[in-house]
């Protein structure tokens, strides 16, 4: 499973604008939204929120991966942004993140989501893509650094 | 010969599996305190969290047994954890697997 497969140039961000993680996030959405009309906006929104009340879901080394399981999704739906500030996500590390996936996943498919948040999750913690990603200028530049770092390291 | 291996995961079914054992001439098996992989990776590793709910109905801990077999009894020693199994509605509550053994040391009669 390659995060390339998913995430598509228009649901890039470079940089996001918010400044807090319900501005974050709701940014993240709506690429999403604007991509996917079909998703309930109100169900996507309801079930990130809760999934963060858990616990957060900014996971270290500046990375955040808000998600939600949604009965509107039929596929999983990816939206990737950068920051260009300093934003505290209360991050379980307790470092600024810099780098934010929101990602939403068909109700029904459990194995699905274990396996694209493993992929996402193992993808982020090399400090050498981070360093790579945050050069990058524009969406397309994203997706290329994605790209090759997964045909790089992920076979 | 053959090595059962059985994944219990409703722990409370463990003593009616091991006399269930002792009726068909199974006499000795070692039962491990285990660990399952929903548990561990919704309870222990962060971004998995959110999945609790998932696997909600999985029990802190769970039980591995491990025995050396003669191969006529692994019929019995499947149907008897299948019994056991049905007293209770869940498809995982027990899984067994066998593997060959080609040598065994050390056993005495």
């Amino acid at each position: 499973m390659r995060i390339t497969d998913f995430l598509k140039k228009e649901c890039v961000k470079v940089y996001l604008q918010g400044t807090n993680k319900k501005e974050i996030i709701n940014e993240l959405l709506e690429l999403i939204l604007r991509d996917n009309p079909a998703i309930n906006r109100e169900e996507a929104s309801r079930g990130v929120f809760k999934r963060e009340k858990i616990e957060s879901t900014a996971i270290g080394r500046g990375v955040a991966i808000p998600h939600a399981r949604i009965e509107s999704c039929n596929d999983i739906c990816v939206a990737f942004g950068l920051l260009a500030a300093d934003v505290d996500l209360n991050s379980l590390d307790s470092m600024p993140v810099k780098l934010v996936f929101l990602i939403l996943f068909p109700k029904d498919k459990l194995n699905l989501q274990l396996r694209f948040l493993a992929r996402a999750a193992r993808l982020l913690q090399h400090g050498s893509l981070h360093d790579a990603l945050m050069e990058c200028k524009n969406s397309k530049a994203v997706l290329e650094t994605f790209k090759n770092y997964e045909d790089k390291h992920f076979h | 010969m053959k090595l059962i291996i059985i994944f219990l995961n409703r722990i409370e079914l463990l003593e009616d599996l091991l006399t269930a054992f002792l009726e068909i001439g199974v006499s000795g098996a070692t039962v491990l305190d285990s660990v399952g992989m929903g548990r561990i990776i919704s309870h222990n590793i962060p971004i998995f969290a959110g999945l609790q709910d998932a696997f909600a109905g999985s029990s802190p801990g769970n039980k591995t047994i491990l025995a050396i077999v003669e191969e006529e009894m692994v019929k019995q020693i499947a149907e008897a954890l299948e019994d056991v199994c049905s007293e209770i509605d869940d498809p995982g509550a027990g899984i067994m697997a066998t593997v060959p053994v080609d040598k065994i040391f050390g056993l005495r009669h």
